[in-house]
């Protein structure tokens, strides 16, 4: 039995909902329905538009739509006609909680419509996300990304001379699609007779993730800034690829043991203080050393010697790396008859048990009748 | 104020990021949390200072992650030191740790040992690559998993190799808090209704992998590397404003026309990457405040590249609740969201080792004054000054 089994969550958002804030929803919703919860998309009759954001698969489906949206159902409701608002409304009375952009919140009464309580049940619950809140200006317009710049994420990330980086993939909005995960279920674990209203604004998990540079801010006066070549972890090629150098003082003997290269015995690298001080001279170093190893070399010694070293995988090579295959990571689920994929499971192994990711639900060709 | 995990009591062995912050959120849910440390061994982020000029207040990040605990010491390595700790097990309701793999079988006090003591027990073990598998005594910190992961092969410029988020963000030690922290108020709210304990194997390699789910879901579909560039939106990068700073910007397709419009392209066919050239051209020449003011009145997304003291001054302006402050107005991590009826607050500063030994062993384990004080002075436990003499009678 799953954990959340007998729970009904509805997802929703409204027309113009910010992509990330979708991503944020859909994400929470996943990890809803993997745990067992009866997870209801809402979709307007073409469809989320997360539908049609590349990378489309080779059945013309949206690689971010599969991941999101597996183990779900999805039910197709008119937007903005009073037949739609009446399903929703439906819809809502039956739910134990939803997970909602803002806006959405905003026009549909969310707050009163979850207020009548359903019987024998605990708490319900609305999540909802926004990618700032108060007390930002509500016409600041934003995105996913600019949010990023905001939180202090970017300036951390990338060559000191080129542009700040974003991370890979969709970082902030999935961190507050946990943060409404996290918070939604802890509303469910309430008593109380008035619904839980969960906030998620995007913002303010980012920096919650991003709180060591404010930490230090908040004492120095100085925030840490992004470093390039010139950052003590980095990531430095080798043999077959790359490896991230990744250390702490305790570590130096081990990753000189494994560089095998006597500069390093130079003095100017014996402290850390030193190290610090010649920093792109070790890394250029040490990328010497790494190029005569491959990944499988370094991870071999890494595991031997407890080195934190992280030799770098692309997401097809880990499809198939034994640590994964030995902990049924990747379910590979068929689409349809030419496309397979690798589908990542939930990252949590309950008492032994693995949850299986469900299927991925078509978009229905008319509006669903709801169900009564 | 009642809380969702008013009720639930934690035995936290969490360390550093990724096991404190977890039970850091738990606290701020309402669980009643223990930190437990030992005299022979503590959280290494009490002496781990960050670089540069030095606070006043104490270790800072050790300030930061452990406000809203209880702290207890116990040496878990003497069969007396375990004896407590699953004296205390027996009557709490999770335990959670981030140990190296094979470190609770060793002290004796694995999954198994507590749900001998504890049928109900939770226990949520946070680790780098999970308990099981041929990689499971891999070691890590946060960027080693950006790595091994598949995040820093999707991080990077268009003509570069992978990039980790690095030491000073480390994200998958950061981002697991919020994930294990909702697993294991999962598990409680479960074992509410079926009585049923649980073990949750939480491994920070997969949370990664999970977090960039949809580019194993593509395969090889995923261009590995693309900068600042992302689907749907025409044009996203960051631009050097007149002075130097940074800009972020997001233009999505429906806003090409306003931004050709705006920069003086309208009515030229140039292509993505031409307009982006255009754009920097233009942004270049206007300082900071002009150029994201003359954006937003396009109706196109920008924001200042802010580092984090600058996004710090923005408390107040932008944003409210992840940094917080106690109530001597110390700065401490906040909240990553928000809960109306019962909202996380900041009620009690880090605590001294050993702060509630005394305290939590005569509470919860029933020993008196004078077994408190033979253990202590055998070594077994360790008591912050004056401590003992708070203890009630």
């Amino acid at each position: 039995m799953r954990p959340l089994e007998g729970f009904t969550i509805l997802e929703a958002s409204a027309e113009d909902c910010a992509l990330g804030i979708r991503l944020a929803i859909a994400l929470a919703g996943r990890i809803a329905a993997d745990l067992g919860a009866e997870v209801v998309k809402i979709e307007p009759p073409e469809g989320d538009p997360v539908r049609r954001v590349p990378p489309l698969l080779g059945n013309g489906e949206s690689a971010l739509f599969v991941f999101l949206n597996a183990g779900k159902r999805s039910v197709v409701l008119p937007s903005g006609t009073a037949g739609g608002k009446a399903a929703f409304g439906q819809l809502l009375a039956a739910a134990h909680a939803v997970i909602a952009d803002a806006a959405l919140a905003g026009t549909c009464e969310l707050e009163s419509a979850l207020g009548a309580r359903l019987p024998a049940r605990a708490r319900r619950v609305a999540a909802i996300l926004s990618l700032l809140a108060p007390p930002a200006p509500p016409e600041l317009k934003a995105s996913e990304f600019t949010v990023l710049a905001l939180g202090g994420m970017l300036d951390l990330v990338g060559e000191a001379e080129r542009a700040p980086l974003r991370l890979g993939g969709h970082q902030a909005a999935y961190a507050a699609g946990l943060a409404a995960y996290t918070g939604l279920v802890a509303g469910l674990c309430g008593t109380g007779a008035e619904p839980e209203i969960v906030r998620v604004s995007m913002l303010e998990t980012v920096l919650w993730l991003n709180w060591k540079s404010l930490a230090t801010a908040s004492w120095s006066g100085v925030a840490p800034t992004r470093a390039g070549r010139a950052a003590e972890w980095q990531v430095l090629r080798c043999a077959d690829g790359w490896v991230a150098l990744v250390y702490q003082e305790v570590d130096w003997p081990a990753l000189c043991r494994l560089a095998g290269d006597a500069r390093l015995a130079d003095p100017r690298f014996a402290e850390r203080d030193g190290r610090l001080r010649h920093l792109r001279a070790l890394a250029d170093i040490l990328e010497e050393c790494f190029l005569k190893l491959t990944r499988r070399q370094i991870h071999e010694t890494a595991l031997a010697e407890k080195l934190p070293l992280g030799p770098v995988s692309s997401p097809e090579e880990l499809a198939r790396d034994p640590h994964y295959l030995a902990r049924d990571f990747l379910a590979r689920v068929s689409l349809d008859a030419e496309t397979s994929i690798a589908m990542p499971r939930l990252p949590v192994v309950w008492s032994g048990t693995h949850f299986a990711p469900g299927p991925v639900p078509a978009l229905a060709r008319r509006p669903s009748p709801v169900p009564t | 104020m009642k809380r969702p995990l008013s009720g639930c009591r934690v035995l936290d062995l969490g360390i550093i990021t990724a096991g404190a912050a977890t039970s850091a959120l738990l606290a701020d849910l309402g669980a009643e949390v223990v930190k437990v440390e030992s005299p022979s061994y503590r959280d290494p982020f009490r002496n781990w200072s960050a670089d540069g000029p030095q606070p006043r207040d104490g270790p800072p990040f050790f300030r930061f992650t452990n406000r809203n605990k209880r702290a207890i010491s116990l040496d878990l390595k003497r069969p007396q030191g375990r004896a407590l700790f699953l004296r205390l097990a027996a009557e709490s309701d999770v335990v959670l740790e981030n140990f190296r793999r094979g470190v609770m079988a060793r002290l004796g006090i694995d999954y198994a040992a507590l749900r001998a003591v504890n049928p109900r027990i939770i226990l949520a073990s946070i680790s780098s690559q999970g308990e099981a598998g041929p990689d499971a005594n891999y070691v890590s910190f946060g960027s080693t998993l950006d790595a091994m992961g598949g995040l820093a092969w999707l991080t990077g410029y268009a003509d570069g190799g992978p990039v980790v988020s690095g030491r000073d963000i480390n994200y998958p030690d950061q981002v697991v808090a919020i994930f294990a922290a909702g697993m294991v108020v999962t598990a409680w709210l479960a074992r509410a209704k079926t009585g049923a304990g649980a073990h949750l194997d939480l491994s920070q390699r997969e949370l990664t992998s999970f977090l960039v789910g949809e580019a194993f879901v593509a395969g090889d579909v995923t261009a590995p590397r693309n900068g600042n560039a992302q689907a749907p939106f025409a044009l996203q990068d960051c631009f050097r404003v007149a002075g130097g700073d940074w800009l972020a910007v997001t233009v999505a397709p429906e806003e090409l026309s306003a931004l050709r419009t705006l920069i003086g392209e309208s009515g030229k066919a140039a292509s993505a990457v031409e307009l982006g050239t255009a754009l920097a051209r233009w942004l270049g020449e206007r300082p900071l405040a002009a150029a994201t003011a003359a954006l937003a009145s396009a109706g196109i997304a920008a924001a200042p590249v802010l580092d984090g003291k600058q996004a710090l001054e923005e408390r107040g302006r932008l944003w409210r609740i992840a940094i917080a402050e106690t109530a001597a107005g110390v700065a401490v991590k906040g909240f990553p969201f928000q809960l109306e009826r019962a909202p996380l607050a900041i009620e009690r500063e880090a605590p001294a080792i050993g702060a509630d030994t005394a305290q939590v062993l005569a509470r919860l384990g029933g020993y008196t004054r004078a077994e408190i004080e033979a253990l202590a002075s055998a070594g077994a436990i360790e008591c912050a000054p004056h401590s003992i003499n708070a203890m009630q009678g």
